[in-house]
């Protein structure tokens, strides 16, 4: 038997181990659910204003909801929070968080769009800036809230802000505006178009009635303005956050405005086409979701408390310990060699999907819940299960009365596609469970998953070499592996 | 260890027999009493209290939350080495931060003196969906189960094993029904679970079946129904093995769950999972196979090889058939490999080689 490419896949596979062990031991540790952790959990269900049509593009108007919701959760200030789509669902993770009525508050308010006049802009920086309006870097219920029929200071959006020199903070821009002129009701559609002539990207804009009329005032007074060297802009608000300040076209009278009913807006002077038709795009659903002020309704809601969390988490690591030892002591008493094998694939099962998870949680956001914690005890049993499925194939080919060596590798053949076909069939339900199912049955689904990829590997890379360098060093007899016949026979049948 | 040699099939009417009782049992119990299901199912709000008045009772709870405005009231107290720690109350759906919901969460804090107070709530029409969810997922997972089993095994292998997976998953919310148990969503990870391992269960025994097969019509393995018997013999002992390791960490999570935990997520999950694996157990032996086997009858094939088998048995052929019953002295050639195995594998050359 060649065996250094066994020793190759054994080293291998030590390897990987020890890389597992100095990254838990360095202090690498799975990020933990809500369940586990402690704090709020909700999953909210979009619901449409009361006899509206769903629109065509839900998708993306939802997606901005969650934008927005997204910016007030930033703006708590807590440590890691999930929000995430699922479906036509908006899944909340707020670790660390128990304020249920403030959260509930801060989520189930809807976003309202309105246009307001641009009477100044205040930069950071300026004495103005630090005592008028809202501090724009406070969690969001705790900013001062303008009312539509009042004027005063409200914050530009994060990401236009200007970064502050000292603190390295991105400060937004304050605006000066006017009462709410147009709010999103006025707003029957918003979409992205061409410009003619010039070809460059517009936001075209359609009001009703109402809206029409008082937009014309609006632009002829901002026409006028504009004519007489001030400002001439509006502010396009949505949840009290201006997005876009546009101004007025030169083409626009002092006197008249812009009638009929709608209107394009040009966004992006100076970028790329791309950017600008991203920007277009952006301001468009802005004005989408202003129009459609989606409520997100509470499905179900959550609120684990850490001790509850951390007991939890306690007892879930403590069984796993436990099972894993015995799991190994009970292989190891009843297959001897082949036992140390398997005690072997487990232990290394257990330190690869810890190492496994705590990278996935470092990597792509992934955190183990409960329901993960109890998949991988789960499959600790399908770990020790192929390596029992070996060693009783082991016996089986000795038992024939065939030399261990041959026994072995015959041995891992049949092995090898058992478990392939059951892992298969394990790693089918996972895999629908995962893409199927919602909330705790994924974070399940997805360590069975692993689980079962993981077990294949073992048993090809570790548990097939150490058995066959084992059977090579004449460490396993008939004896060890209480086949029916006493030693001294095979031997004699052997060489036969 | 010698291969075991028991009547798996041809007791088949016992297994089914037993089986069958168990299962009207879980019926009846499913049918008359019901499950409890948890608000995750039905909507509703829970209210989980820590480390509340050790002379609080269950009926303060209630008026408390009754006074408040909540209806559809369950208050349960949780204890800890017999003295109370913890309490659990049940309401009707109330919208979080709704005024009803303050106000119940106040009176439950006040009543009880809990220095922490979690609440879950799930909106009436969410239990349904999710519901709804996992059955469409079951669904779809069962029609992949059969098609994979199917192309990789046999049609019969398919149902059986689908056969088996519905009696050991009835049987254990069957329990459910009849203990009151209330079922969680943990319960469901766990009877998903159940499922997942008493397929491997099946596949595994019909693995050996299939790889056996090649050699039906030998001695041992002469009808369909010796050859199942003798390749489930083959895989008893790791069909208790793999149960035993399966078991034990379960049954660790089981324990700690009930002595350390107030926390019913946990002991939920253990509970139902240890329930299901030990029918597993039974079942990937006791139904999947002997039915197996019985499907295989009425094959005209099988028919054929009955007969057959019958006539051998008839005239002299009844010692051959012995063989696998009785145990050869040790030293005997026979010793070397029981009857059972030995033509499974087609192991000619081996004996033409002890011949010589």
């Amino acid at each position: 038997m060649d065996t250094r490419p066994l020793y190759v896949s054994l080293a291998a596979v030590l390897l990987l181990a020890v890389t597992a062990g100095v990254y838990l031991g360095s202090g690498a540790r799975p990020s933990l659910g809500l369940d586990l952790q402690g704090g709020i959990s909700a999953i909210y269900t979009p619901v449409l204003p009361p006899g509206t049509e769903e629109p065509e593009d839900l998708d993306a108007i939802i997606d901005e909801t969650i934008e927005v919701i997204r910016a007030r959760v930033d703006s708590l200030g807590v440590a890691e929070p999930d929000i995430s789509r699922s479906g036509n669902d908006v899944q909340v993770q707020l670790p660390g968080i128990s304020d249920a009525d403030r959260v509930q508050e801060i989520i189930g308010t809807t976003a309202q769009l309105s246009f307001r006049r641009v009477e100044g802009d205040i930069l950071p920086g300026t004495d103005a800036y630090e005592t008028e309006g809202p501090d724009c870097l406070a969690p969001v219920d705790e900013r001062e809230q303008l009312p539509n029929d009042q004027g005063g200071v409200l914050c530009g959006a994060a990401e236009e802000g200007i970064v502050d020199p000292e603190t390295g903070e991105a400060l937004p821009l304050k605006f000066r505006v006017g009462p709410a002129e147009l709010t999103g009701d006025n707003i029957e559609d918003a979409f992205v178009q061409l410009g003619s002539g010039t070809q460059a990207f517009q936001v075209g804009l359609d009001l009703d009635s109402e809206g029409a009329d008082v937009f014309a005032a609006v632009t002829s007074d901002l026409a006028c303005d504009r004519d007489a060297g001030r400002d001439g802009r509006f502010a396009i608000v949505l949840d009290g956050l201006v997005e876009s300040t546009p101004g007025v076209n030169p083409s626009v009278a002092c006197g008249v405005g812009i009638t009929g009913g709608s209107a394009s807006i040009t966004t992006g002077a100076g970028l790329t086409r791309e950017e600008q038709e991203q920007e277009a795009t952006d301001l468009a659903l802005v004005l989408r979701t202003g129009a459609l002020p989606i409520s997100l309704e509470a499905a179900t809601f959550q609120t684990v408390s850490p001790t509850l969390g951390a007991e939890s988490l306690q007892a879930g690591l403590l069984a796993g310990l436990i099972g894993l030892v015995l799991v190994g002591v009970w292989l190891a008493l009843f297959y001897r060699w082949v036992g140390l094998i398997a005690m072997g694939s487990v232990a290394l099962y257990g330190l690869l999907i810890v190492a496994g998870a705590s990278a996935m949680g470092e990597a792509i956001g992934f955190t183990l819940t409960l329901a993960g914690v109890a998949g991988i005890i789960v499959s600790i049993g399908i770990t020790a299960d192929s390596s029992i499925i070996f060693a009783e194939r082991i016996r089986d080919e000795v038992n024939l009365g065939k030399t261990v060596r041959t026994a072995v590798v015959r041995a891992f053949g049949s092995a090898w596609r058992t478990n392939l076909t059951g892992n298969t069939v394990t790693l089918a339900a996972a895999v629908i469970l995962y893409f199927l199912a919602v909330g705790p049955v994924r974070g399940f689904a997805l360590m069975l998953g692993i689980s079962s990829v993981l077990d294949l590997i073992l048993m090809y890379t570790f548990a097939r070499p150490a058995a066959f360098l084992l059977a090579d060093k004449q460490k396993l007899s008939r004896r060890s592996l209480r086949a029916v016949d006493p030693q001294s026979t095979v031997r004699a049948g052997a060489r036969a | 260890m010698r291969t075991p040699t028991i009547e798996f099939v041809g007791n088949s009417r016992r297994w089914a027999a037993i089986s069958g009782a168990v299962l009207l049992v879980s019926l009846a119990a499913l049918g008359f009493r019901g499950l409890e299901l948890s608000i995750d199912f039905v909507g509703g709000n829970s209210y989980q209290l820590v480390d509340v008045r050790e002379d609080l009772t269950s009926e303060q709870l209630r008026e408390a939350a009754e006074d408040a405005g909540a209806t559809d009231i369950i208050a349960q107290l949780q204890t800890t080495d017999g003295v109370t720690s913890g309490a659990q109350v049940r309401t009707e759906s109330l919208e979080p931060s709704s005024d009803t919901e303050v106000a119940v969460r106040q009176a439950l804090e006040e009543v009880s003196g809990a220095t922490e107070i979690g609440f879950d709530f799930v909106g009436p029409v969410w239990g349904e969906r999710i519901t709804v969810q996992a059955i469409e997922a079951l669904l779809v997972f069962l029609v992949v189960v059969v098609l994979y089993i199917t192309f990789r095994l046999e049609f019969k292998m398919a149902i059986a094993s689908i056969a088996a997976l519905v009696h050991d998953v009835l049987i254990t919310i069957g329990l459910y029904a009849l203990v009151g148990f209330t079922v969680s969503p943990a319960t469901v990870i766990a009877l998903l679970t159940i499922l997942g391992y008493s397929l491997y269960d099946s596949v595994v025994v019909f693995d050996r079946v299939k790889e056996n097969a090649i050699n039906l019509g030998e001695d041992g393995l002469r009808t369909y129904g010796e050859l199942v018997n003798a390749s489930m013999n083959q895989v008893v002992y790791r069909s208790i093995n793999t149960s035993v390791t399966s078991l034990l960490p379960v049954g660790a999570l089981l324990l700690l769950g009930a002595q350390v935990l107030g926390a019913a997520t946990v002991q939920d999950l253990a509970l139902a999972l240890f329930i299901g694996m030990a029918v597993g157990v039974y079942s990937s032996l006791f139904v999947a196979g002997p039915l197996f086997a019985r499907m295989k009858r009425s094959e005209p094939d099988e028919q054929r090889r009955i007969a057959k088998a019958a006539e051998q048995d008839a005239g002299g052929g009844a010692e051959t058939a012995r063989v696998e019953v009785e145990a050869p002295a040790p030293g005997s050639p026979e010793a070397r490999a029981p009857i059972t195995t030995e033509y499974v594998r087609g192991t000619g050359k081996a004996k033409k080689r002890r011949k010589r």
